[in-house]
């Protein structure tokens, strides 16, 4: 265990981390959900409309969790996901999701999945939560520990209807992969 | 044997080309096809590989990105499938090893601690090689691939590929040669069994089928003509020899021939010069008695004697001689005619008489009791017997007997045989002792032994009569028999019914004859009237032909005398004529002409003269043939 935290550590420098005890195991925690809510964006495919032009930059926000966003920023910084810039921005209730790749919800506004998975499936967005329940509130992705280690689920079925197509070799990594669902 | 050799090596030598050629031309195929993928195989390994890296690279992307290694190792897992790789790994971005894979888990080789950098790395046994792990954005870290590379176990199986396919090549190879051999190899044995066949055997008859038509074709007929033309000259060349070698031969005996004859002619100059000089002592010394004593007195009486037996053996002498030369040139005609045996046993009597008596030896000569007439050549016929004769008594001593006997043989032949009891001959001398000059006894007491031509002359003799002689002797001291047989030379039977016979013999009285004489010679035909007259005949003359028909016809002669070349009917016609008439049929018609040609006698015998005299005639021709007339045929009436 001890070999896997050090290997980690040194290996996902800034970007993830397995869970730890205490504090700094969420400060890890959430370094590696930074990490890994940028890198899902190499793995799905968007509708052409959600780019509109070639230097179009992906766009990821960040909803109840600032210091995620605030790792987020900094992770991107001189990084391209397909060979197109990421921009990091907070969200508000009032923001519009247009023009938006990807929206991660983090736990304390989990309540509100609901209410926006409709807009972001409309809008071909990546719904990304944490929780066992997050995939039944609509989110494509969640973010789950298992075995004191961040790993992810996935709802096909929601990323179908949000227009995505998710690389079978992201699902190849997933914890689960939910087919049906709503 | 040689022969089989010869085949063998051609075999053998054909076989080695095809091998050869076959076991050449794989050889450089397979270097160059080796070569060409030893250089290859590394390529497309390392190829292959670094493809193999990539695939396990980008399936293992979301593993390394999502920190997931026992996704990794799921993938690396799935190198099982490629037995040739034996190791795997996969490497953080930052050189740490995220998984790995061995094929063996006994395989304890370390893994590189550090990867990198990207590229392949070829040893003797295996080869590994790094690629690294990127996605468009960044690299995430490095596929390291480690796979057997084995150069010498690749080279070994080629190896046995390749001994494999050349045993087969060969093999297939040698089963063609041998089927093509057929076609190639066996007109070239067909030849060489020929050759041997030529060779041992002289053969120059066999020939070589003929069975393809390119140049071993050529060959063979070539070679055929060859043999064709050797054949031929061997032969000619042998006839040549063979020819050659009768030739040496004849020529050698012809050579001892021509020495024998050399040193008989030398012995004969010899004997020839004592001959010739036998006589003259006594005929000088005779002459000295004339002289001294006178012709009339009791010495010159002795004195002639003596010359005159000289002479006479002088004579002898040449005359043989002059035979010798005659009959050694051929030129010994007989004039055959019909003349009665007695006339020619008398001849020869009359001439050897005096010699056997001055020798003191007995004499007896015994003659068939009928006469016979014999169509010879009375001289020389009384000339061999004389020889005989005289032969005889030289070699018969004093007190001894000589017998000459006659005797009928068959229808119309005669033996005469000379017996004596004289010296004899050898055994293995009877043959030689009727060559020319050949000579038994040469001794001094043998004064007359002559020249030694007297036996062959009669034997010579006898033969052109159509006969044979033959010598016989029981031994040295124990006498000789000669034997002459002369077949066919009896003209007129005996008969006993004859008109005319009388059963006197040769020395009988001869009858009184009608005798016709018809020649245009006056004075012939008076004279020989006259002769026939004062014999006691009766003689009627004419003086051409249609004269002496008529008097034949009326007056009957039994005997007529015509002359061939008569006036108004020739001699030949007349004769015909006489012949046609049964009146004058049987009378007998002796030609009387200058001409003594055979083909004058054929003539005359052809036209029906009996007999053929020719002028002048001799009155003791006449005596003859009226002496024979009693032996004469009845001609049929």
């Amino acid at each position: 265990m001890i070999r896997w935290i050090l290997l980690c550590s040194t290996l996902l420098a800034v970007a993830h981390a397995p869970a730890r005890a205490g504090n700094d195991a969420s400060d890890l925690e959430r370094r590696v959900k930074a990490a890994y809510l940028y890198k899902f964006a190499g793995y799905v495919e968007w509708p052409d409309s959600s780019f509109p032009d070639p230097t179009t930059p992906v766009r990821i926000a960040v909803l109840g969790d600032d210091k995620l966003r605030a790792e987020l920023s900094t992770m991107v910084l001189g990084h391209t996901v397909n060979g197109r810039a990421v921009l990091v921005s907070g969200y508000s209730e009032q923001d519009s999701l247009d023009g938006l790749h990807v929206l991660y919800v983090g736990r304390s506004e989990a309540a509100r999945l609901a209410k926006l998975k409709d807009e972001a499936r409309k809008r071909s967005v990546l719904l990304v939560s944490e929780g066992d329940d997050a995939i039944d509130q609509g989110s494509v992705i969640a973010f789950v520990l298992s075995r004191r280690r961040v790993r992810f689920d996935i709802s096909v079925a929601g990323a179908t209807k949000s227009g995505l197509t998710l690389s079978s070799r992201l699902l190849s990594v997933a914890r689960t992969v939910v087919t049906a669902g709503i | 044997m040689i022969f089989s050799g010869v085949r063998r090596s051609i075999r053998r030598k054909f076989m080695l080309v095809v091998m050869a050629t076959t076991l050449v031309a794989l050889l450089l195929a397979s270097i160059a096809l080796v070569t060409y993928d030893l250089l290859t195989y590394k390529r497309t390994w390392v190829a292959d590989l670094s493809t193999q890296a990539d695939i396990l690279g980008l399936a293992s992307a979301p593993a390394l990105s999502f920190q997931d290694p026992k996704t990794a190792e799921e993938n690396l897992g799935l190198l099982s499938v490629r037995p040739n790789v034996t190791a795997a790994a996969i490497y953080t971005a930052d050189g740490r090893i995220f998984a790995s894979y061995r094929r063996d888990s006994s395989d304890t080789t370390p893994l590189p601690a550090h990867p990198g950098p990207a590229g392949h790395e070829a040893g003797a046994r295996e080869i590994s090689l790094f690629r690294p792990i990127v996605t468009p954005d960044e690299q995430l870290g490095w596929v390291y691939l480690r796979a057997r590379y084995d150069l010498t176990g690749r080279l070994l199986s080629y190896l046995a590929i390749v001994v494999g396919v050349m045993l087969a090549s060969l093999t297939v190879a040698a089963l063609m040669s041998v089927a093509l051999q057929a076609s190639v190899i066996r007109p070239i044995l067909a030849i060489a069994d020929v050759a041997h066949e030529v060779k041992d055997r002289r053969n120059f008859a066999a020939r070589v089928p003929k069975t393809t038509e390119d140049e071993t074709g050529y060959l063979v007929e070539t070679f055929n003509d060859m043999l064709g033309q050797v054949g031929q000259r061997t032969e000619d060349l042998e006839r040549a020899n063979r020819r050659l070698e009768q030739e040496v031969a004849v020529r050698q005996s012809a050579e001892h021939a021509l020495i024998e004859a050399d040193r008989r002619k030398d012995e004969f100059l010899a004997t020839l010069a004592h001959e010739l000089r036998n006589p003259l002592a006594p005929l000088r010394n005779a002459l000295h008695i004339l002289r001294e004593a006178g012709p009339g007195s009791e010495e010159g009486k002795v004195a002639r004697d003596i010359m005159d037996r000289q002479l006479r053996q002088l004579v002898r002498l040449v005359d043989d001689l002059l035979d010798v030369s005659r009959i050694t040139t051929g030129k010994v005609v007989l004039q055959r005619e019909s003349v009665p045996l007695a006339t020619i046993i008398e001849g020869a009597l009359e001439t050897v008489r005096p010699f056997v008596g001055e020798r003191g030896i007995a004499l007896s000569v015994t003659t068939p009791q009928v006469p016979l007439m014999l169509r010879a050549d009375p001289t020389r016929m009384a000339q061999a017997l004389t020889n005989l004769l005289h032969n005889a008594a030289k070699f018969t001593d004093a007190g001894g007997r000589i017998e000459l006997r006659v005797e009928r043989e068959g229808l119309d032949g005669i033996t005469i045989v000379v017996a004596d009891t004289g010296i004899g001959i050898p055994a293995d001398m009877l043959s030689f002792i009727f060559d020319m000059f050949t000579q038994l006894d040469r001794s001094l007491e043998r004064p007359y032994s002559g020249l030694g031509v007297g036996l062959s002359l009669a034997k010579h003799l006898i033969e052109l009569h159509g006969g044979t002689l033959e010598a016989a002797s029981e031994g040295q001291g124990k006498g000789t028999r000669f034997t002459a047989r002369l077949p066919g030379i009896v003209v007129f039977e005996p008969s006993p019914r004859g008109p005319h016979a009388t059963d006197g013999g040769a020395s009988a009285a001869p009858a009184r004859r009608r005798v016709l004489l018809a020649d245009d010679n006056a004075d012939f035909t008076s004279s020989f009237a006259l002769m026939l007259r004062s014999m006691g005949h009766d003689v009627i003359e004419a003086y051409d032909g249609a004269e002496a028909l008529q008097a034949a016809r009326s007056l009957q002669p039994e005997v007529a005398f015509l002359d061939i070349g008569l006036p108004k009917m020739n001699g030949y016609e007349l004769a015909r004529r006489l012949r046609e008439d049964p009146a004058t049929r049987r009378i007998v018609l002796v030609a009387v002409t200058g001409w003594g040609q055979d083909g004058d006698r054929k003539l005359a015998a052809e036209a029906g003269f009996d007999l053929h005299l020719v002028k002048p005639v001799e009155s003791a021709q006449i005596e003859t043939i009226f002496a024979g007339l009693g032996s004469m045929p009845l001609r049929p009436a």
